[in-house]
């Protein structure tokens, strides 16, 4: 019933970036996010537009009576946006704590598998040339000789931007 | 009798204390605890000699050997009482040397007050606080609620008392009233309450035996008693919430001599006269006058008030007391849950109802069988927002004690009818609403209503009417709120206005409507000088906000002269709107109907253009702004065409304005949902909700599309910029 609740029973990994990572695909290169964030994943469905928000926000979507909004993520870290097909996910996070925090969707072009990265695979984030993706890399996953880009998801959502407007709206 | 400067009283106080503690607490089968109790109270006994009070404390001796013979609870509940009213009487006679109150035991009436200090040299014992685990935090929350209950229905008794005097059975309900609150913060240990409750059921008492009229100085002190009593206990809940130490209400001193004097006033029927002298010379500070004038008040208010304020108020305690409900309390949170759900089901009932797939293949028995559940779900949702509701007497009744003390307070004599207090709305909304009903009776007491004198000079009646009543209207509740003082000054409007550079201009332009919406601007207050009960800096702004907050509209109307009255209206209940949805492209909105006031088709000839672009209409040779929902959120594909439009004339604060949609599709009822953060500015959408289809429709935000107007409009009309 309450997917959150048997993820959140899972052992949270004492350091820091070691753990499961649910791996998605945005234009060419994959990225992970951290599993006790997801709460589910989601087909694409019907979104509504709305009107004055910033342009990353897609929309709302009705998650089985619940309002939420659905961040694009190809918007979000610049890229072009590309039409979408039944590949698309939204994949419904949890940011902040479980009493106050918000649940979001965030739209990606494909999911791809849950996987464990252990610390000694991860990387420390490179220098990036633009500094709106840099401060959302946790750090760099090395698995099969593919590397994932390991996001730190509640600055993803929350970061500068998100509180910004939030405090324009109260 | 006792020097204040001798201990013993003082440490047979503090014994008396822990005497009382065990009796209430302590197993007192156990003849340890008897004993321990019998060799306190001799101790108490031995250090009274001399005192007045040794006899009291004798007989508590003795009914503690009757009760550990027989071992009868009864009697140490008696011996429990006697020490607690030993103690407080101790107390008291101890730091401020008044008589002990009659009621505290045989013994003590008959030692009439010999001595008695000025109230000047009155003070309460200060009493350490107590240190109370979360446990005793609960009792004590539970407690403060309790008694508040009950403070609210002593003063409906009290109120209607002051018209016709109150018969046995409300004399015992306000005597049960404070003797439940005496009973159970003794055990709490919350002195200040327990000596107020004490001492006012010590003149309850004298009325029930009838030695005492609760009338005139009586009822005044009870009146005061009860008002004291409620911000002593509001105080205490807020101290006790925040772990901090018991308030002290510097006031009560001198409202228990008050109490005690008027209670002294009367002890015995037959040396009244010479009672009352002695009372007067002992506390001649104690002002007699009130009295005078609250008869004198009350027989001005007595002609026409009395038929619909007292019977207002009757009724409100035949409806407690006669008819007996069972009820059950049900945390709020579940009640939420329940109704958020059938909300849900509504939703979905209609989409599987509706769905074409089944229409297809519905046979009869399908179509019947479906039209059923329609049913049932809709009787399901109306008995689930009952339960939500409750009906606004209760915030009412409070009222009626508000306008009181506020006419004392202000020396104008106002009587307040109510009307519709069975009317029921969301309970959570009933709560809310108090806080600005109060706010605007204290401005309509303050502002609206003037003195005695001016009325008559003015040809008024001297008594002026308030006027507070509710009403069911369509699938909204309005609040009504009327006085019959001087109205809305719309001169001293403009210019304060002016001096908050509100607006540039004389405003002579500016019509009756729009004067009277300044004064919901913030920091707005035409009270020329900052009085105790208004004017304060929050003003008609925080009144407006509260009720738009609950998705509600305030209206005002007002005649010079003759007074001025607002309504509010409020939806029945927050959580589902009736609403119009609308199209724009291939989008669509839902309007909440509160604000519609009409649709139209528009015609090309309507429309104007003027300089910049600003589009107006004209609808029955009536001008009013246009907006066009396409543009306004950039639809993609909207209908340009004016033909291929609609026109939904909205009305907020009290302005119209119109706005264009491609087309209007249904009247459809939806659960409202908040569109939480993150969305940017979106303060043109009131929130979102799921259609009968699934998916999210958006709620326009009425109010904030006129401040849209105002913006555009912003250069030459400062009106429109502030009220955004």
């Amino acid at each position: 019933m309450n997917p959150d609740k048997s993820l959140q029973e899972q052992p949270r990994s004492a350091s820091g970036a070691t753990g499961k990572y649910m791996t998605f695909k945005l234009a060419a290169e994959e990225y992970g996010l951290e599993i006790l964030k997801v709460r589910e994943l989601i087909g694409l469905l019907e979104i509504t537009r709305v009107p004055r928000a910033p342009d990353f926000i897609r929309g709302l979507i009705n998650l089985r009576g619940k309002v939420i909004p659905v961040v694009d993520l190809r918007i979000k870290f610049g890229m072009p946006t590309v039409e979408l097909t039944s590949q698309n996910v939204i994949i419904v996070v949890q940011i902040g704590s479980t009493s106050t925090g918000l649940t979001m969707g965030i739209l990606v072009d494909e999911v791809l598998e849950v996987r464990a990265i252990g610390e000694q695979d991860i990387e420390p984030p490179p220098n990036f040339q633009s500094q709106a993706v840099a401060d959302f890399i946790l750090g760099v996953g090395k698995a099969d000789k593919r590397i994932i880009f390991l996001l730190d998801i509640d600055r993803v959502l929350s970061g500068a931007e998100a509180s910004r407007v939030a405090d324009a709206i109260r | 009798m006792s020097d204040p400067t001798e201990p013993s009283p003082i440490n047979a106080t503090e014994r008396l204390r822990q005497l009382a503690l065990d009796c209430v607490l302590g197993d007192l089968d156990s003849p340890a605890t008897a004993s321990r109790l019998r060799e306190g109270l001799t101790t108490v006994v031995a250090a009274l000699a001399g005192n007045a009070l040794q006899p009291v404390a004798r007989n508590a001796l003795e009914a503690l050997g009757a009760a550990g013979s027989e071992q009868e609870r009864a009697g140490l509940l008696h011996l429990g009482e006697l020490i607690d009213g030993l103690q407080v009487a101790l107390a008291r006679d101890h730091n401020q040397s008044v008589a002990p109150p009659a009621v505290v035991a045989s013994p003590v009436a008959s030692s009439a007050p010999q001595q008695a200090a000025t109230p000047a040299a009155v003070s309460v014992p200060q009493q350490p606080t107590p240190g109370r685990d979360a446990e005793m935090v609960d009792l004590l929350i539970d407690f403060v609620a309790e008694s508040l209950e009950g403070i609210e229905r002593a003063d409906t008794i009290l109120l209607a008392a002051e018209q016709t005097s109150a018969d046995a059975e409300q004399v015992n309900a306000l005597f049960r009233v404070f003797h439940s609150i005496k009973g159970v913060s003794g055990f709490l240990d919350i002195a200040e309450v327990t000596h107020l409750a004490h001492v006012t059921e010590a003149l309850l008492d004298q009325v029930r035996q009838g030695n005492l009229e609760l009338a005139g100085e009586a009822l005044e002190v009870v009146l005061e008693a009860s008002s004291s009593m409620r911000g002593t206990l509001e105080a205490l809940r807020k101290a006790a919430t925040q772990g901090q130490p018991d308030p002290t209400d510097a006031a009560l001193p001198a409202l228990l001599v008050r109490i005690e004097s008027a209670s002294a006033a009367a002890v015995r029927p037959a040396p009244v006269a010479s009672q009352a002298s002695a009372t007067d010379a002992t506390s001649n500070s104690v002002s007699r006058e009130p009295i005078a004038s609250t008869a004198q008040s009350g027989a001005a208010a007595g002609g026409p008030m009395e038929a619909p304020t007292t019977a207002a108020a009757v009724s409100g305690v035949e409806h407690r007391t006669g008819r007996v409900r069972d009820t059950v309390k049900v945390d709020l949170e579940r009640v939420d849950s329940i109704v958020e759900m059938v909300g849900e089901l509504i939703i979905v009932e209609s989409m599987v109802v509706n769905a074409p797939e089944l229409s297809r293949l519905a046979t009869a028995k399908l179509r019947h069988s479906l039209s059923q559940m329609t049913k049932i779900s809709r009787d399901l949702q109306n008995a689930t927002m009952r339960m939500r509701m409750v009906p606004l007497g209760g915030v009412f009744r409070k009222m009626t004690r508000l306008v009181r003390d506020l006419s004392r307070a202000t020396g104008k004599q106002v009587q307040l009818d109510l009307d519709g207090e069975g009317t029921e709305m969301d309970r959570s909304m009933v709560e809310r609403i108090e806080d600005p009903l109060v706010h605007m009776i204290r401005n309509a007491i303050d502002h609206g209503i003037e003195l005695p004198e001016e009325r008559r000079s003015l040809g008024k009646p001297a008594l002026a009417t308030l006027r507070l009543s509710a009403a069911h209207e369509g699938g909204s509740v309005a609040i009504g709120l009327s006085d019959n003082g001087r109205g809305l000054p719309r001169d001293k409007i403009l210019k304060k206005a002016r001096e908050r550079g509100l607006i540039r201009d004389a405003g002579e332009a500016l019509t009756d409507q729009d004067v009277y919406a300044l004064i919901f601007l913030p920091g707005f207050s035409t009270a020329n000088q900052v009085t105790e009960i208004s004017g304060r800096g929050v003003g008609m702004d925080v009144v407006k906000r509260s009720v738009e907050d609950m998705r509600g509209r305030v209206l005002v109307d007002s005649t010079r002269g003759e007074g001025t009255s607002f309504k509010l209206i409020f939806p029945l209940t927050l959580a589902i709107i009736d609403g119009m949805l609308v199209t724009s492209g291939d989008e669509r909105y839902i309007i909440p109907s509160l604000a519609i006031v009409e649709s139209l088709q528009p015609t090309s000839e309507m429309l104007h253009t003027v300089g910049d672009g600003t589009e107006l209409i004209r609808v029955r040779g009536e001008i009013l702004p246009l907006l066009r929902l396409g543009t306004l959120f950039s639809v993609p594909a909207a209908a340009q065409a004016t033909e291929q439009t609609r026109c939904v004339i909205l009305e907020s604060a009290g302005r119209k304005l119109a706005l264009l949609v491609d087309d209007i599709l249904a009247q459809q009822q939806v659960v409202i949902k908040p569109l939480g953060n993150g969305l940017g500015n979106v303060e043109l959408l009131a929130g979102a909700a799921i259609l009968p289809d699934g998916r999210v429709g958006l709620i326009l935000n009425v109010d904030r599309l006129g401040g849209q107007l105002g913006r555009r409009r912003g250069a030459n009309n400062d009106l429109g910029e502030t009220a955004a």
